[in-house]
């Protein structure tokens, strides 16, 4: 007899309980969850039932200390057509981490849980990672069940010289992807991205110990997360890795409007290892890739030989000025109004699009 | 009208931007410890405090301990000069002797200080001209003022961007490590620099800027954060073409650029005339109302796009207003306005 999902979510205390009742139930090989992580400086709960957004209606279906239970709708258009899921949301561990757990549909995470999350709560923000970070949460893995990462797919991304492109029909792509199916080291996954002077965009894999396979998992740069088999051991060692990145993470983008320091400045940086802006080009370059920052609105006040640019982001009216003075940083200055989401996206807009380095404290 | 006004406009800013980058530095030089790779918080600064007699307002004022002080006047251009009759520079000297007396205002008990010394900075394409003209009419600034020097200032391009400060003439005394000879030599302050000192909050001096420029600041910095939360998410629900009608007064700008943008020991901050003429100017190409309701009210047209190409939005607001294809309208009063500085 098929089993009503829901059982996942009635009458748990924590996702952990979740994954043990997962666990300990005959599901399909095939069976898989979703991981959604998210950063907060607020409390994401509070937020989600002060304010949902106009397409979407939603029903709490349990509330505990630290989690709901949420069924949610999306409308999708005026003949009445939904997307509708449950998913579950947890704090962890009274962290900054919140962490959305479902068995629902790709389509339903990506159509409603992700557009949800993505920018339409102020005070929070996807847990966005790096392809160190994500190198570093597979290696991780490997260290404490002492098993063997095999990566079975990777994908990465190129930015695109638009000076080197011939075909007219190909003018508007602005990032080429590499998707690779490997029965590869995760670490020739990474190294070769490097070279490559790409980013790993989502990596699948599985962890084998000795003939058995523990689990598969994939992840991905966006916090979303999935794992079939195993995924209370899974969870385990990436959310207490992931607490360790949301909390710098949310100490970097937090309280850094000039609004919330009497008119005062406090700037970050995104640091590179190289002197990356030693060539002029890469001035334009980095004004392509923030000219693409999703419902902004950018001015180049100077382009050369230093950079400075204004941003404002339309999403919540966040806006910044962005410097470029030496040859090894960028500079980010929040201005009267910049949100923890805004911020947040930013960074990841510049990381992805132009180059990945480390969001940092500025220091000179 | 047209192209030649526009650039001058995006001239005006640029000399304006290259002036704060300079009064930044200077201060920056003379607050950051170098041994202690810190501020040092008993060096005082003040950009346009008001000091007596004559309600005298340097553009800087740098208290170094509590008996010596410097008072910078700045010039980031002069007109051309003629003869006697037609001398143009005459007021700008008249006006700098004016800070060679025993000013009252300090950060001391008698609010007066021991010594004084007295600063000219200027462009370095005008130094050498300054020095001349000092020179060939006997000027002298040292009536109270222990010293009197000219610095220069000047972009500096390098692995690390910034402003090129250096003693062109005169003298003033070592402090810590800024000796005479350094200053003569040259210093060179990293504009990044200024992030550390937290000097890189300021974006006015105590002289208006060109009216686009402050045009800008609104547009990109302010309107931006005078919108609720939930007209940001209505706006965006029904598309970035929205336009958010923002209510505003004259003041309650003055206010927020002044609390964010200006020296907090201004003595005003940024002047309620220069926000008022930037508005006006929105209402000139149609992004804002006044209101009839309160005195100095105005409605801003919020939007997202003010242009067909506004990747530089002093250029589009310049070519709005100023452009062939904008208003056409003089620029002689901001002229007026930006020559006595």
């Amino acid at each position: 007899m098929k089993k009503d999902p829901y059982f996942l979510y009635r009458h748990h205390n924590d996702i952990n309980s979740i994954l043990g009742a997962v666990k300990s139930s005959e599901l399909p090989e095939d069976f898989q969850l979703k991981f959604l992580f998210l950063m907060s400086k607020g409390d994401v709960f509070e937020a989600i039932k002060e304010w949902m957004p106009s397409k979407y209606t939603y029903e709490i279906l349990e509330e505990g200390k630290n989690k709901l239970t949420i069924r949610i709708e999306k409308h999708l258009n005026k003949e009445g057509d939904v997307l509708k899921g449950v998913f579950n949301i947890e704090r962890y561990e009274n962290s900054p981490i919140y962490v959305v757990v479902t068995h629902e549909s790709q389509k339903f995470v990506k159509g409603v849980i992700l557009e949800f999350f993505n920018s339409n709560y102020s005070n929070a923000s996807r847990l966005y990672l790096t392809s160190n970070q994500l190198q570093l949460l597979l290696e991780t893995i490997k260290n404490k069940l002492d098993c063997d990462i095999i990566t079975e797919r990777v994908i990465s991304y190129s930015r695109i010289d638009q000076s080197k492109i011939i075909s007219p029909g190909l003018k508007n792509r602005k990032k080429e992807s590499d998707l690779r199916w490997t029965e590869e080291s995760y670490k020739s996954s990474f190294q070769r991205a490097a070279e490559n002077d790409q980013w790993v965009d989502k990596i699948s894999f599985y962890a084998q110990k000795e003939d058995q396979i523990l689990f598969s998992a994939s992840l991905s740069r966006e916090g979303l997360f999935k794992c079939s088999k195993n995924a209370k051991d899974f969870y385990k060692i990436v959310g207490e890795e992931l607490v360790k990145i949301g909390n710098k993470n949310v100490s970097l983008f937090s309280n850094r409007s000039r609004s919330e320091n009497k008119g005062k400045i406090k700037p970050i940086s995104i640091q590179y290892s190289s002197n990356v802006f030693e060539d002029v080009k890469q001035n334009r370059r980095l004004i392509s890739a923030l000219s693409e920052f999703p419902k902004s609105s950018y001015s180049v006040y100077h382009g050369n030989p230093y950079l400075h640019l204004s941003m404002v982001d339309y999403i919540d009216g966040s806006s910044y000025d962005i410097w470029v003075l030496s040859s090894d940083k960028i500079v980010i200055v929040p201005q009267i109004r910049s949100t923890f989401n805004s911020l947040s996206r930013l960074c990841e807009h510049i990381l992805k699009k132009f180059q990945e380095g480390n969001i940092m404290e500025l220091t000179v | 009208m047209g192209e030649r006004e526009v650039s001058k406009v995006l001239e005006k800013i640029d000399d304006y931007e290259q002036s704060i980058h300079a009064c930044l530095s200077l201060i920056h030089i003379y607050k950051w410890d170098d041994e202690l790779k810190k501020v040092d918080p008993n060096v005082l600064h003040w950009i346009g405090k008001e000091f007596n007699p004559g309600e005298l307002t340097p553009d800087v004022g740098l208290q170094l301990t509590d008996k010596r002080g410097i008072v910078v006047e700045l010039k980031e251009s002069l007109p051309q000069n003629g003869d006697n009759e037609n001398d143009y520079w005459r007021d700008s000297f008249d006006q700098l002797k004016k800070y060679d007396s025993e000013l009252d205002g300090w950060d001391t008990p008698s609010k007066k200080i021991e010594n004084q010394e007295l600063v000219f900075l200027t462009a370095q394409k005008f130094s050498r001209k300054v020095i001349d003209y000092i020179n060939n009419n006997n000027l002298s600034f040292n009536d109270f003022s222990k010293n009197f020097a000219i610095l220069e200032y000047n972009p500096a391009n390098g692995l690390k961007e910034g402003v090129f400060i250096r003693l062109e003439n005169g003298d003033i005394d070592d402090f810590k490590t800024i000796t005479k000879q350094r200053l003569r030599d040259g210093i060179t302050v990293s504009l990044s620099f200024l992030f550390n000192s937290g000097l890189s909050s300021i974006k006015f001096l105590d002289y208006p800027p060109s009216p686009v420029y402050i045009m800008a600041i609104l547009w990109d910095h302010v309107f931006n954060s005078m919108i609720g939360e939930d007209d940001w998410r209505n706006a965006k629900t029904e598309g970035t073409r929205k336009m958010i009608e923002i209510e505003v007064t004259v003041d309650q700008l003055r206010e927020k650029l002044s609390n964010n943008f200006a020296d907090c020991n201004a003595k005003q901050g940024i002047k309620e005339k220069w926000v008022e003429e930037a508005l006006d100017n929105f209402v000139k190409i149609k992004f804002a109302k006044k209101r009839k309701d309160i005195a100095k009210g105005y409605t801003i047209k919020y939007r997202k796009k003010i242009s067909a190409d506004d990747s530089n939005k002093h250029r589009a607001f310049a070519e709005l207003l100023y452009g062939s294809a904008g208003l056409q309208s003089t620029l002689e009063g901001f002229e007026d306005s930006a020559n006595k500085k």
